[in-house]
């Protein structure tokens, strides 16, 4: 019973306007769905290395125990490493490699143009510590998780994203039961994981369609044919939102639109619960996404 | 703004009429948790201000439920959502049986009362309520939601009325009960169930102006009428009870769709006069198969709608035709 979020402004050139202060109100009012952690990710934030051709690596690392040191965070600390363009992609590779190697480090994903956060622990928690509501860009995903098929640390909360591809986030509601098919197919295309959680295989997968052909609607479709069990996604890259659902529908994904007006920009908003556009307003075209289908926004 | 007409007609039947605001109870709980950080203070603290206020207690368990799940008692929806229904239990054995609940703010499990026995109770809701609304609802009287439901409205209900003047998201009347004591639970949903309505549901009746993919998933009785849209892929794998929603609906597998008979309209005729009043229908009395056009309305301040229902189907289990 995890809750999933999403927005997109309408017009994707308001820097100003704080779209994690949406996101934070849509992930609040569906709390009540999971606790086990938290996590958001925003695109287009405007930070400056959004627009150079640098990015980071984002990784957890498990800090030893201090009196500072809470349950909620586990622990673990957020490092964004980010990588000069200069540097080669051997090098990088090496870095990667090694990372993953080290038990105290859990690794997220490359990321350019996404601010990526997530921990254990409520959304409160993660304003707190990432101050979320402040956020801007153009869109935006968020995740409520409850544990079902993997340990509750902040390496298996979402966003998963991925180091096959920079800038891909993806936040799931259900069980992909041919999870371990789909992993190793992927694996032995020499793509790493780096969780346990099934939910990482649809930002791996995606991540390899779109390296092959560049098209997302078709990445959906194809995920949404090899696919088993009861899903509901959200997936956004730098200029995509996707609300994806599994053929029969057995997970909710509805969608609603708010027309903005007082100075608030137009939006389109995603969630589990009905309740979760309503607290922001997304009352607007009201309906559930189509079962097998991908619903997909553009920037 | 909830319907005029049934809200002056639920005020002036009643002699009794028990208003709760949930902020209230929100704004004590919070109040508590601004003042005292240990959480097990703070529970004692709430029962304490809850026994005094309301004349109510809550179980012990939820303390420690509410620190696994929220790091403390006082941010817990579970305090209140147990609050609301420890204090609507109270007031209906106290004998009032007509309760406002205002501010509800999509709370989970409103209207969960646990009573073996049929309880008399009339109940309007101001705002949205969330998952499992009603579930387990063994009443008699009308409950009135003014706005959306989410999952599981009237879940493994057994009998009472309900009317949701916004969406519900799915899974309304969801094994949906008959019973020797029972026939199960009525809902009318205004704006339509996004889907699955009726899922697995044995009896009731549900009236609503749209159902989405897969109603009527492993139904075993009870009727479903649609009045809205035409849906997708309904009744797989039902096994008994009837569906009747526009030409056009498509079936999914274990489902048949047949032309209406002269019992339909009778079937219909009594379904729709639950909601005779509600629906302000036209003259349901001269319904037949002659005469089989209905007018009604599901919204006092839009027109009226006029349904034909010789362009609507029925839909049954493969096996029963």
């Amino acid at each position: 019973m995890c809750g999933i979020c999403g927005i997109i402004l309408k017009d994707h050139d308001n820097p100003n306007f704080s779209i994690g202060a949406l996101l934070y109100r849509m992930m609040e009012s569906q709390q009540v769905r999971a606790q086990d952690s938290a996590g958001i990710a925003i695109f287009n934030t405007g930070d400056a290395h959004c627009n150079d051709l640098s990015y980071n690596l984002n990784y957890f690392i498990k800090s030893p125990p201090t009196s500072m040191t809470t349950t909620a965070t586990g622990g673990y600390e957020l490092i964004e490493e980010k990588i000069p363009a200069s540097k080669p992609i051997k090098e990088q590779s090496l870095l990667v490699s090694k990372l993953s190697k080290d038990d105290s480090v859990s690794i997220i994903g490359y990321s350019n143009k996404m601010k990526l956060v997530k921990n254990m622990g409520l959304v409160k928690d993660l304003d707190k510590k990432y101050n979320i509501r402040s956020m801007k860009g153009s869109h935006g995903i968020g995740h409520l998780r409850i544990a079902t098929s993997s340990k509750v640390d902040p390496g298996n909360a979402h966003p998963f994203s991925t180091t096959v591809l920079p800038d891909i986030a993806v936040v799931h509601n259900g069980e992909i039961t041919n999870y371990s098919k789909l992993r190793n197919l992927l694996e032995i295309k020499g793509y790493p994981f780096y969780s346990s959680c099934d939910s990482e295989v649809i930002a791996v997968f995606l991540a390899d369609q779109l390296l092959m052909h560049g098209d997302i609607q078709r990445a959906h479709d194809q995920f949404i044919r090899k696919a088993d069990g009861p899903f509901t996604y959200i997936a956004a890259t730098p200029h995509s939102l996707s609300l994806v659902r599994d053929k029969f529908g057995t997970r909710k994904g509805i969608i609603g639109y708010n027309r903005g007006g007082e100075g608030n920009p137009a939006f389109w908003a995603m969630a589990t619960d009905l309740s979760a556009l309503d607290i922001v307003g997304a009352n607007e075209d009201v309906k559930a996404a189509s079962p097998g289908k991908s619903l997909i926004f553009t920037i | 703004m909830i319907n005029k007409l049934i809200e002056a007609q639920f005020k002036k039947n009643s002699k009794m009429c028990y208003t709760l605001d949930i902020d209230e109870i929100r704004a004590i709980v919070k109040d508590i948790g601004s003042r005292v950080s240990n959480p097990i203070t703070q529970f004692e603290n709430i029962n304490n201000s809850l026994e005094k206020n309301y004349g109510v207690k809550l179980p012990y368990g939820l303390n420690q439920v509410s620190i696994e799940k929220f790091g403390d008692v006082a941010s817990s929806p579970l305090i209140i959502e147990r609050a609301i229904n420890s204090i609507m239990k109270k007031i209906i054995v106290e004998g009032e049986t007509k309760i406002v609940l205002k501010n509800p703010k999509a709370l989970y499990r409103i209207g969960i009362l646990g009573f073996e026995d049929t309880v008399k109770l009339d109940l309007i809701v101001e705002g949205n309520v969330g998952n499992f609304f009603g579930a387990f609802c063994n009443f008699d009287g009308t409950w009135i939601v003014d706005g959306n439901a989410e999952n599981g409205l009237a879940d493994k209900g057994y009998k009472g009325k309900i009317i949701i003047n916004g969406f519900a998201t799915e899974l309304a009347c969801q094994n949906n009960q008959t019973t020797n004591f029972s026939s199960g639970v009525n809902v009318l949903i205004k704006k339509g169930c996004m889907e699955r309505a009726m899922g697995q549901a044995r009896g009731g009746k549900l009236v609503t102006f749209g159902a989405g993919y897969n109603s009527g998933l492993y139904m075993s009785g009870g009727v479903l009428l649609n009045l809205g849209l035409p849906g997708e892929m309904f009744g797989p794998g039902m096994v008994g009870g009837i569906i009747y929603s526009p030409e056009g609906t498509t079936i999914a597998e274990g489902a048949v769709i047949a032309k209406l008979t002269l019992e339909d309209y009778s079937i219909i005729k009594e379904t729709l006069r639950v909601f005779e009043n509600e629906l302000f229908i036209e003259a349901l009395d001269n319904f037949s198969m002659e005469n089989p056009t209905l007018s009604l309305t599901n919204n006092i301040n839009k027109n009226i709608q006029k349904f034909n229902m010789h362009d609507f189907i029925k839909i049954v289990p493969k096996t029963t035709n």
